[in-house]
Protein backbone atom coordinates (compact mmCIF):
# COMPACT_ATOMS: atom_id res chain seq x y z
CA UNK A 1 0.00 0.00 0.00
CA UNK A 2 2.76 2.37 1.02
CA UNK A 3 4.42 1.63 -2.30
CA UNK A 4 2.16 2.04 -4.58
CA UNK A 5 1.52 5.79 -2.87
CA UNK A 6 5.24 6.14 -3.21
CA UNK A 7 4.69 5.79 -7.12
CA UNK A 8 2.25 7.62 -7.14
CA UNK A 9 3.99 10.81 -5.37
CA UNK A 10 6.81 10.24 -7.85
CA UNK A 11 4.60 9.81 -11.01
CA UNK A 12 1.90 12.97 -10.68
CA UNK A 13 4.06 14.69 -7.75
CA UNK A 14 2.54 17.61 -5.76
CA UNK A 15 -1.07 17.23 -7.04
CA UNK A 16 -1.25 13.74 -4.81
CA UNK A 17 0.53 15.41 -2.06
CA UNK A 18 -2.45 17.82 -2.14
CA UNK A 19 -5.19 15.40 -2.66
CA UNK A 20 -4.32 13.26 0.18
CA UNK A 21 -3.18 16.20 2.79
CA UNK A 22 -6.96 17.36 1.98
CA UNK A 23 -8.77 13.93 2.13
CA UNK A 24 -6.81 13.11 5.62
CA UNK A 25 -8.38 15.56 7.32
CA UNK A 26 -11.70 14.28 6.30
CA UNK A 27 -10.76 10.63 7.65
CA UNK A 28 -10.62 9.02 4.41
CA UNK A 29 -7.71 5.97 5.65
CA UNK A 30 -5.23 7.14 3.67
CA UNK A 31 -1.43 6.68 5.29
CA UNK A 32 -1.02 10.61 4.61
CA UNK A 33 2.48 10.35 6.77
CA UNK A 34 4.09 8.12 4.41
CA UNK A 35 3.11 10.84 1.38
CA UNK A 36 4.30 13.30 3.56
CA UNK A 37 7.95 11.29 3.75
CA UNK A 38 7.83 10.43 0.59
CA UNK A 39 7.23 13.98 -0.76
CA UNK A 40 10.15 15.07 1.78
CA UNK A 41 12.45 12.42 0.48
CA UNK A 42 11.35 12.85 -3.18
CA UNK A 43 12.41 16.63 -2.44
CA UNK A 44 16.23 15.67 -1.35
CA UNK A 45 16.59 13.29 -4.54
CA UNK A 46 15.48 16.29 -6.37
CA UNK A 47 12.47 15.05 -8.01
CA UNK A 48 10.27 17.50 -6.38
CA UNK A 49 11.07 20.91 -4.59
CA UNK A 50 11.08 21.10 -0.93
CA UNK A 51 9.03 25.01 -0.49
CA UNK A 52 6.41 23.31 -3.11
CA UNK A 53 6.10 20.38 -1.47
CA UNK A 54 5.81 21.93 2.40
CA UNK A 55 3.26 25.11 0.82
CA UNK A 56 1.02 22.25 -1.13
CA UNK A 57 1.03 20.07 2.04
CA UNK A 58 -0.07 23.03 4.57
CA UNK A 59 -2.59 25.00 2.09
CA UNK A 60 -4.36 21.64 1.62
CA UNK A 61 -4.46 20.16 5.32
CA UNK A 62 -5.72 23.61 6.11
CA UNK A 63 -8.63 23.58 3.59
CA UNK A 64 -9.37 19.87 4.71
CA UNK A 65 -9.56 20.74 8.58
CA UNK A 66 -11.81 23.80 7.65
CA UNK A 67 -14.07 21.73 5.49
CA UNK A 68 -14.45 19.62 8.38
CA UNK A 69 -15.23 21.95 10.65
CA UNK A 70 -17.58 23.13 8.54
CA UNK A 71 -19.26 19.83 7.71
CA UNK A 72 -19.39 19.32 11.56
CA UNK A 73 -20.75 22.95 12.25
CA UNK A 74 -23.28 22.16 9.78
CA UNK A 75 -24.54 18.81 10.25
CA UNK A 76 -23.50 18.11 13.88
CA UNK A 77 -24.94 21.15 15.46
CA UNK A 78 -28.36 19.95 14.48
CA UNK A 79 -27.98 16.56 15.57
CA UNK A 80 -26.70 18.17 19.02
CA UNK A 81 -29.50 20.61 19.28
CA UNK A 82 -31.92 17.83 18.94
CA UNK A 83 -30.47 15.28 21.27
CA UNK A 84 -30.68 18.33 23.76
CA UNK A 85 -34.36 18.26 23.84
CA UNK A 86 -34.28 16.08 26.50
CA UNK A 87 -33.58 17.60 30.01
CA UNK A 88 -30.66 15.36 31.53
CA UNK A 89 -28.87 14.84 28.35
CA UNK A 90 -29.35 19.07 27.78
CA UNK A 91 -27.32 19.05 30.74
CA UNK A 92 -24.36 16.50 29.77
CA UNK A 93 -24.11 18.11 26.36
CA UNK A 94 -23.47 21.52 27.75
CA UNK A 95 -21.01 20.25 30.09
CA UNK A 96 -19.72 18.39 27.19
CA UNK A 97 -19.98 21.41 24.94
CA UNK A 98 -18.01 23.54 27.94
CA UNK A 99 -15.02 21.01 28.04
CA UNK A 100 -14.76 21.36 24.35
CA UNK A 101 -14.97 24.96 24.70
CA UNK A 102 -11.90 24.82 27.74
CA UNK A 103 -9.78 22.06 25.86
CA UNK A 104 -10.58 22.82 22.15
CA UNK A 105 -8.04 24.91 21.36
CA UNK A 106 -5.27 22.77 22.57
CA UNK A 107 -7.30 20.02 21.51
CA UNK A 108 -7.55 21.15 17.93
CA UNK A 109 -3.36 21.82 18.34
CA UNK A 110 -1.85 18.28 19.37
CA UNK A 111 -4.21 16.46 16.72
CA UNK A 112 -2.69 18.05 14.01
CA UNK A 113 0.36 16.29 14.86
CA UNK A 114 1.07 14.70 17.83
CA UNK A 115 -1.81 12.37 17.34
CA UNK A 116 -2.80 13.55 14.06
CA UNK A 117 -5.28 9.65 13.30
CA UNK A 118 -7.50 11.78 15.88
CA UNK A 119 -7.61 15.01 13.73
CA UNK A 120 -10.69 14.43 11.70
CA UNK A 121 -12.97 13.90 14.52
CA UNK A 122 -11.51 16.93 16.15
CA UNK A 123 -12.66 18.67 13.03
CA UNK A 124 -16.23 17.62 13.21
CA UNK A 125 -16.40 17.68 16.96
CA UNK A 126 -15.37 21.58 17.29
CA UNK A 127 -17.49 22.34 14.55
CA UNK A 128 -20.60 20.17 16.12
CA UNK A 129 -19.54 22.21 19.74
CA UNK A 130 -19.70 25.47 18.31
CA UNK A 131 -16.03 26.15 18.79
CA UNK A 132 -14.68 29.86 17.59
CA UNK A 133 -14.00 29.64 14.13
CA UNK A 134 -11.06 32.14 14.61
CA UNK A 135 -10.06 30.45 17.46
CA UNK A 136 -10.19 26.86 15.49
CA UNK A 137 -8.12 28.34 13.11
CA UNK A 138 -5.47 29.46 14.17
CA UNK A 139 -5.00 26.91 16.33
CA UNK A 140 -4.66 24.51 13.46
CA UNK A 141 -2.69 26.68 11.45
CA UNK A 142 -0.07 26.45 13.83
CA UNK A 143 -0.47 22.73 14.44
CA UNK A 144 -0.43 21.83 10.90
CA UNK A 145 2.83 23.69 10.74
CA UNK A 146 4.05 21.82 12.81
CA UNK A 147 3.16 18.63 11.24
CA UNK A 148 4.01 19.63 7.48
CA UNK A 149 7.27 20.60 9.06
CA UNK A 150 8.25 17.03 11.07
CA UNK A 151 6.77 14.81 8.87
CA UNK A 152 8.60 16.50 5.18
CA UNK A 153 12.09 17.21 6.95
CA UNK A 154 12.13 13.37 8.00
CA UNK A 155 11.64 12.57 4.68
CA UNK A 156 13.69 14.78 3.61
CA UNK A 157 17.01 14.07 5.90
CA UNK A 158 16.17 10.68 5.80
CA UNK A 159 15.54 10.03 2.24
CA UNK A 160 18.00 7.11 1.51
CA UNK A 161 15.62 4.83 3.55
CA UNK A 162 12.16 5.64 2.69
CA UNK A 163 10.43 2.35 3.33
CA UNK A 164 11.70 2.22 7.00
CA UNK A 165 11.49 5.43 8.20
CA UNK A 166 7.65 5.17 6.87
CA UNK A 167 7.36 1.79 8.59
CA UNK A 168 8.90 3.42 11.50
CA UNK A 169 6.58 6.54 12.06
CA UNK A 170 3.40 4.63 10.80
CA UNK A 171 4.17 2.73 14.52
CA UNK A 172 4.42 5.37 16.09
CA UNK A 173 1.51 7.27 15.05
CA UNK A 174 -0.49 4.28 16.14
CA UNK A 175 1.15 4.00 19.55
CA UNK A 176 0.75 7.46 20.44
CA UNK A 177 -3.04 7.32 18.94
CA UNK A 178 -4.03 4.36 20.98
CA UNK A 179 -1.59 5.34 23.93
CA UNK A 180 -3.30 8.64 24.00
CA UNK A 181 -7.67 6.89 23.05
CA UNK A 182 -6.51 4.38 26.57
CA UNK A 183 -5.87 7.59 28.81
CA UNK A 184 -8.76 9.66 27.66
CA UNK A 185 -11.06 6.22 28.35
CA UNK A 186 -8.62 5.34 32.24
CA UNK A 187 -9.27 8.86 32.99
CA UNK A 188 -13.25 8.17 32.79
CA UNK A 189 -13.42 5.24 35.02
CA UNK A 190 -11.55 6.62 37.29
CA UNK A 191 -13.69 9.13 37.89
CA UNK A 192 -16.61 6.64 37.65
CA UNK A 193 -14.44 4.91 40.42
CA UNK A 194 -14.40 7.43 43.20
CA UNK A 195 -17.80 8.42 42.42
CA UNK A 196 -18.53 4.80 43.43
CA UNK A 197 -16.67 4.68 45.66
CA UNK A 198 -18.08 7.79 47.77
CA UNK A 199 -21.24 6.53 47.19
CA UNK A 200 -20.44 3.26 48.80
CA UNK A 201 -19.05 5.09 52.14
CA UNK A 202 -21.71 7.51 52.55
CA UNK B 1 -12.31 -2.99 40.32
CA UNK B 2 -14.97 -5.25 39.79
CA UNK B 3 -17.53 -3.28 40.39
CA UNK B 4 -16.41 -0.53 38.22
CA UNK B 5 -15.80 -3.51 35.65
CA UNK B 6 -19.61 -4.46 35.97
CA UNK B 7 -20.60 -1.52 36.11
CA UNK B 8 -18.94 -0.12 32.91
CA UNK B 9 -17.97 -3.12 30.88
CA UNK B 10 -18.01 -1.34 27.86
CA UNK B 11 -16.07 1.20 28.81
CA UNK B 12 -12.95 -1.02 30.58
CA UNK B 13 -13.34 -3.62 27.30
CA UNK B 14 -12.36 -0.38 25.46
CA UNK B 15 -9.93 0.37 27.64
CA UNK B 16 -8.35 -2.70 27.83
CA UNK B 17 -8.34 -3.08 23.79
CA UNK B 18 -6.73 0.03 23.68
CA UNK B 19 -3.95 -0.65 25.88
CA UNK B 20 -3.28 -3.78 24.07
CA UNK B 21 -3.38 -1.80 21.01
CA UNK B 22 -0.87 0.81 22.37
CA UNK B 23 1.39 -2.22 23.80
CA UNK B 24 1.15 -4.07 19.82
CA UNK B 25 2.38 -0.65 18.60
CA UNK B 26 4.93 -0.03 21.12
CA UNK B 27 6.34 -3.86 19.97
CA UNK B 28 6.59 -3.10 16.24
CA UNK B 29 7.94 0.18 17.02
CA UNK B 30 10.90 -1.14 18.76
CA UNK B 31 11.73 -4.10 16.59
CA UNK B 32 11.57 -1.54 13.43
CA UNK B 33 13.70 1.16 15.12
CA UNK B 34 16.07 -2.16 15.98
CA UNK B 35 16.12 -3.29 12.85
CA UNK B 36 17.21 0.64 11.59
CA UNK B 37 19.91 0.75 13.73
CA UNK B 38 21.00 -2.81 12.84
CA UNK B 39 21.13 -2.11 9.10
CA UNK B 40 23.36 0.57 9.08
CA UNK B 41 23.60 1.72 5.78
CA UNK B 42 23.01 -1.23 3.96
CA UNK B 43 21.74 -0.72 0.65
CA UNK B 44 17.83 -0.64 -0.38
CA UNK B 45 16.67 -3.16 -3.02
CA UNK B 46 15.50 -1.55 -5.88
CA UNK B 47 12.41 -0.88 -6.69
CA UNK B 48 9.41 -0.22 -9.05
CA UNK B 49 8.41 2.86 -7.50
CA UNK B 50 12.15 4.12 -7.00
CA UNK B 51 13.02 7.12 -9.64
CA UNK B 52 16.53 7.48 -11.23
CA UNK B 53 17.81 9.88 -8.40
CA UNK B 54 16.04 8.21 -5.94
CA UNK B 55 18.40 4.93 -6.98
CA UNK B 56 21.21 7.49 -7.05
CA UNK B 57 20.21 9.03 -3.23
CA UNK B 58 19.78 5.33 -1.51
CA UNK B 59 23.20 3.46 -3.15
CA UNK B 60 25.28 6.56 -2.61
CA UNK B 61 26.10 7.27 -6.63
CA UNK B 62 26.03 10.55 -8.76
CA UNK B 63 22.41 10.83 -10.37
CA UNK B 64 24.40 11.45 -13.49
CA UNK B 65 25.91 7.43 -13.48
CA UNK B 66 22.13 6.39 -12.85
CA UNK B 67 21.50 8.61 -15.65
CA UNK B 68 23.62 7.18 -18.00
CA UNK B 69 22.86 3.80 -16.95
CA UNK B 70 19.59 3.87 -17.41
CA UNK B 71 20.17 5.41 -20.91
CA UNK B 72 18.27 8.78 -19.75
CA UNK B 73 19.66 12.86 -21.42
CA UNK B 74 21.35 14.52 -18.70
CA UNK B 75 18.74 17.22 -19.47
CA UNK B 76 16.18 16.59 -16.41
CA UNK B 77 14.48 13.57 -18.20
CA UNK B 78 14.26 11.19 -15.80
CA UNK B 79 13.02 13.24 -12.96
CA UNK B 80 9.76 12.43 -10.96
CA UNK B 81 9.73 9.33 -13.50
CA UNK B 82 9.16 5.79 -11.68
CA UNK B 83 11.98 2.66 -12.97
CA UNK B 84 8.40 0.67 -13.30
CA UNK B 85 7.39 4.47 -15.90
CA UNK B 86 10.36 4.12 -17.38
CA UNK B 87 10.64 0.61 -18.05
CA UNK B 88 6.98 0.55 -19.81
CA UNK B 89 8.60 3.44 -21.99
CA UNK B 90 11.36 1.62 -22.98
CA UNK B 91 9.41 -1.28 -23.88
CA UNK B 92 11.27 -3.34 -21.41
CA UNK B 93 10.76 -5.71 -18.42
CA UNK B 94 11.18 -4.42 -15.24
CA UNK B 95 12.92 -6.99 -13.81
CA UNK B 96 15.59 -6.60 -16.26
CA UNK B 97 15.42 -3.13 -16.02
CA UNK B 98 16.60 -3.56 -12.48
CA UNK B 99 19.21 -6.37 -12.74
CA UNK B 100 21.12 -4.40 -15.46
CA UNK B 101 20.80 -1.16 -13.05
CA UNK B 102 22.35 -3.00 -10.38
CA UNK B 103 24.67 -4.62 -12.35
CA UNK B 104 25.54 -1.01 -13.97
CA UNK B 105 26.43 0.60 -9.97
CA UNK B 106 28.29 -2.50 -8.87
CA UNK B 107 30.60 -1.50 -11.96
CA UNK B 108 30.67 1.94 -11.31
CA UNK B 109 31.59 1.39 -7.23
CA UNK B 110 34.46 -0.87 -8.42
CA UNK B 111 35.86 1.25 -10.82
CA UNK B 112 35.56 4.45 -8.33
CA UNK B 113 37.00 2.24 -5.34
CA UNK B 114 40.61 1.92 -7.10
Amino acid sequence: MTELLFGFVSSYGLPVIAITAFLSCLAVPIPTFAVMLCGGAFAATGDLVLWQVMLTAYGAAVLGDQAGFLIGRKGGSRIVARLARNGTRAALIARAQETIHSWGGLSVFFSRWLVSPLGPWVNLTAGAARLGWLRFTLWDAAGEAIWVLIYVMLGFVFAARLPELADIVGEWAGLISSAAIAGVIGLLLIRNFRRLHIKRLS
Amino acid sequence: MLALVKRHPVLSLAFVAALATAVMFLVRLAVSLWVWSDAGHVNQPIEAWMTPRYVARSWDVPPEAIADALGLAADGTGRRVTLADLADSQNRDLQALIRDLEASIALFKADNDD
